[in-house]
């Protein structure tokens, strides 16, 4: 995206005053970079809008009665909007025991946090901020900075009550990283990748193909993974950090007027963060149930090899944002719904959960989509396999395919490489290739 | 020579190294909370690390040692966190058996 | 400021140098900070900030798990135990001027000699002679780490000297042994951590010296009972031991003193199993321990002679010889231990009520 901004925008602008812009110049990439920040600010900061003003009605209906019907309408769009209004003209008061850097310093780290972990999440096929190829490991490394903001503004708050309730808040989120890293490996060895935009690319077809349809352990995982991801974004029922009955607010007690929204933004900026790597990860990301743009229907979707600019393809990567989008909202309002049904649960049970149930579980059902996939038993996801997932596709450069001499003197081992092929399945290659790879002599 | 224009070596991440290094060595001999020398601890492993990295990296010399820097500073990282959490243990338990938190008042080879 | 065109600047060298000028400068923070948590805070940021320039020299796997392990994990923990001893007086702790100098004085010239090593070496101040050619698959390191922890070098296919090919295993056995060295340690840890709960009543008699349990007193017939016990199953565990001894060794017979009387038991036991006597012996060492245990005023030690005695019956009768043995056996083992109880129940009050 730089280089084309380079070359078709800055450069006739920059030929009027008689500059040349070069491709590879750095304007160009700075562009880049603003407008994919823009747009990702964009998305948590109406997403927050949205999603509180969503809060309101859902808790409203749950609760048999209609929420904001006032402001804005029937239905109350804008609700959050004069929210927002009154809390940027709110008096900003830092207590007098507090330590004022961290106190000032805190909710900035934890929207931080929260926000860079849209860096490596795509919305579409390559319509991604930062195609990070390690884009999971990222996204859970990152998601793990979010507690040191919680702990800084309990801890700077200069009282004890929000003390306990930072403190509490960072054992739950940093003992529930566990089991989520143990769910979220389960897709990435299923697609044989940590690239978010692959494991995307690897469910496209029918809805059959997607992760979660791929064995009987990585259904169970998924719940598992919503359970733990429900409890590292401190939503109820796993929410006794801000529980209004016992802390006041816990580790926010202090804060108000805008430093308190910023807080509120990083955790609706988390949970639809964790949604949509739900929605990647087990649902197949922008792909929709049918496959309408894709080879088998209209066909003008972006091939794997597509450099060249298509509206077709444009076209299709729309759609596929949409796709995504729903489903990440469609997660979070599910998030929403067990808010507001479910009772609070207290410390201990939270570690219960996490140590005794979902860890347990976790790792079981890894174990068995491990031996699902060397078994190759067959399941939904080989009713209509668009990208056929043998054990080891062919996807980095030195899987060997001819057989290695024995090496002597005379004669090196000689490696010729398989060309990296994104899509093509090869179950019987990889397999004897990686028996070759072993009895190939390298000790 | 503009120094933004030279290309980046190898002496360049061993002089950051360094500098992260003799700084938590100096963290560790001067501080007194036993917090505070852990912190020491972890910008020196972090000083080694960044010697590993650098001259484990394609990017900055044609002939690196490859892999093994980055694996060996996996290891280092790894090494790392377990010795944290044992330091802090025993930090813990002195601090509830003498109330304190000083490495000055730990001179008894005693409890 | 010289004219330097856009096109003209190393980018990567711009932002290394912005990296290295956060981890250094908070890394300086952290020493001269003396607020504890402040000290976390900015060593967090130097810690990101390392990982930055980890991703800059292309390990991404590596600067992902600094961020998750290190920061996410370490520091989280290192925090927590800030929070939990961060009481008024010992948030701010300053050093004295003295200690400050010689820190200064051994840190500078620490830091002058390292900086003159890393500088000294003619590969290490050169770049990469063909930049254009770096991309981003160098940095794909993430699939090559994984087979390398398996054990499958695929990096060093090709290796350039051929003699150092068959070195290259892999990283198996660290990676194996890093996993068991974690878990030892982090259960360790969790235990000297863990909460003791100590009652007020309980220190005290910690406090005081254990007491030993009064005993009665022991009629001379069961100390003698006990000990001639002790010398006879000695005497038989030796005897088993040089049959042992004696059927293994492949010198030739000899044909007096002991070594005949040996080999005459030999020939007798020949349709034994020949782990027969070595297990008589090592149960006849049982019995020996177990009289001390008895002597020890412990009941299971009785209970345990009479079940010796029974398995030995049993070892004799299953190798086939004669139940001449087994009686002799019996008669050597069982009838004293029989005899050892009564002689505990004969006493009023018995002894044996008295054992634990």
């Amino acid at each position: 995206m730089a280089r084309y901004i380079n070359a078709t925008l800055l450069d006739p602008f920059a030929g009027l005053f008689g500059y040349h812009v070069p491709v590879d110049s750095a304007v160009g990439y700075f562009v880049a970079a603003l407008i994919h920040v823009l747009l990702l600010l964009q998305v948590v900061a109406v997403g927050a809008l949205v999603f509180i003003w969503l809060e309101r009605k859902v808790a409203g209906r749950i609760q048999d009665r209609l929420g904001p019907t006032r402001v804005g309408g029937r239905f109350g769009w804008l609700q959050t909007l004069a929210d927002g209004l009154k809390l940027i003209t709110k008096e900003d008061i830092t207590p007098k025991d507090a330590d004022h850097l961290l106190f000032k310093l805190a909710p900035y780290v934890s929207f931080a946090a929260g926000f860079c972990a849209y860096i490596p999440l795509p919305f579409a096929n390559g319509w991604v901020a930062q195609e990070v190829n390690v884009a999971v490991f990222f996204f859970v490394a990152v998601l793990g900075l979010e507690v040191f903001g919680v702990i800084l503004a309990g801890y700077a708050s200069g009282s004890k009550w929000s003390l306990f309730g930072g403190m509490r808040e960072a054992a739950q989120v940093v003992s529930y990283e566990v089991p989520i890293g143990i769910c979220i490996v389960i897709p990435c060895l299923i697609a044989g990748s940590l690239n978010l935009v692959t494991i995307g690319n690897q469910q496209a077809g029918f809805f059959t193909n997607w992760f979660i349809f791929h064995d009987p352990f990585t259904f169970l995982v998924f719940w598992v993974y919503f359970t733990c991801a429900v409890a590292s974004v401190n939503r109820a029922p796993f929410d006794l950090a801000e529980a209004e009955s016992e802390l006041v607010a816990g580790f926010h007690t202090e804060y108000s007027g805008l430093r308190w929204s910023y807080f509120f933004m990083a955790e609706y900026g988390s949970m639809f963060s964790v949604s949509l790597l739900a929605a990647i990860l087990f649902f197949g990301g922008w792909n929709g149930p049918i496959p309408i743009f894709g080879p088998q229907m209209l066909d003008i979707a972006y091939g794997p090899n597509d450099v060249a600019f298509s509206p077709g393809g444009m076209i299709a990567n729309f759609f596929g944002v949409m796709n995504v989008m729903l489903k990440a909202v469609f997660g979070v309002t599910v998030m929403m719904w067990v808010r507001w049904t479910l009772p609070r649960l207290r410390i201990d049970q939270v570690m219960t959960t996490c140590l005794k149930y979902c860890v347990p579980l976790a790792a079981f059902c890894f174990i068995g989509a491990v031996g699902w996939k060397l078994a190759e038993i067959p399941f939904l996801n080989d009713l209509a396999p668009v990208y056929k997932q043998g054990i080891g596709v062919v996807r980095e450069s030195w899987v060997l395919r001819e057989p290695l001499p024995v090496p002597s003197a005379e004669n090196p081992p000689a490696a010729e490489a398989a060309p990296p092929a994104e899509a093509t399945e090869t179950t019987a290659a990889p397999v004897a290739a990686e028996a070759r790879v072993a009895q190939g002599g390298l000790r | 020579m503009n120094p933004f224009t030279d290309p980046i070596t190898v002496s360049h991440y061993l002089a950051v190294g360094a500098v992260l290094f003799v700084t938590g060595a100096v963290c560790m001999a001067t501080k007194r909370n036993v917090l505070g020398v852990l912190m020491g601890v972890e910008l020196v492993l972090n000083g080694a690390n960044l010697n590993f990295i650098a001259f484990g990296s394609r990017f900055l010399r044609s002939e690196t040692i490859g892999l093994d820097g980055e694996l060996i500073a996996l290891f280092v990282i790894v090494l790392a966190a377990a010795e944290a959490a044992v330091a802090l243990a025993i930090a813990l338990n002195f601090y509830n058996n003498h109330t304190t938190i000083d490495v000055d008042q730990a001179d008894e080879l005693k409890g | 400021m010289m004219h330097v065109p856009l096109a003209a600047l190393d980018w990567q060298a711009i932002f290394f140098y912005l990296y290295a000028l956060l981890a250094c400068g908070f890394g300086l923070a952290v020493l001269a900070s003396s607020n504890i948590v402040r000290m976390a805070f900015y060593l967090t940021l130097s810690l990101g900030a390392t990982a930055g320039l980890f991703f800059l020299a292309g390990a991404e796997f590596i600067g992902a798990m600094q961020l998750l392990i290190y920061v996410g994990g370490t520091l989280v923990l290192l925090i927590f135990g800030v929070m939990l001893t961060a009481q008024d007086r010992f948030i701010s702790m300053k050093t004295g001027a003295g200690e400050w100098v010689l820190g200064a004085v051994v840190g500078a010239s620490l830091l002058l000699l390292l900086l003159r090593a890393g500088m000294s070496v003619e590969s290490w101040t050169t770049p990469r002679a063909d930049r254009s050619a770096i991309a981003m698959a160098d940095a794909r390191t993430t699939a090559p780490i994984g087979m390398a922890l398996s054990g499958v070098r695929v990096d060093k296919l090709d290796p350039e000297n051929q003699r150092l090919a068959r070195g290259m295993s892999g990283y198996l056995l660290p990676f194996v042994i890093i996993s068991m060295h974690l878990l030892v340690v982090l259960i360790g840890a969790g235990y000297m951590a863990r909460t003791k709960r100590v009652a007020k009543g309980a220190l005290a008699e910690q406090a005081a010296p254990a007491v030993p349990k009064a005993r009665p007193r022991r009629p001379k017939s069961v100390t003698a009972g006990i000990v001639s016990g002790i010398v006879v199953n000695a005497l038989l565990a030796l005897f088993c031991f040089a049959v042992a001894v004696r059927e293994r060794s492949t010198q030739s017979a000899a044909e007096q003193g002991i070594g005949a009387w040996l080999q005459r038991v030999v020939d007798w036991s020949d349709a034994a199993p020949n782990w027969f006597w070595p297990t008589l012996g090592l149960l006849f060492l049982a019995s020996v321990l177990l009289l001390i245990v008895v002597y020890n005023w412990q009941r299971w030690g009785v209970v345990g002679l009479i079940a010796t005695a029974l398995v030995q019956a049993l070892i004799v009768w299953n190798a086939g010889l004669g139940w001449l043995a087994v009686v002799a056996l019996l008669a050597v083992t069982l009838v004293p231990a029989l005899v050892l109880v009564g002689l505990l129940n004969a006493t009023k009050p018995s002894l044996w009520s008295q054992m634990d």
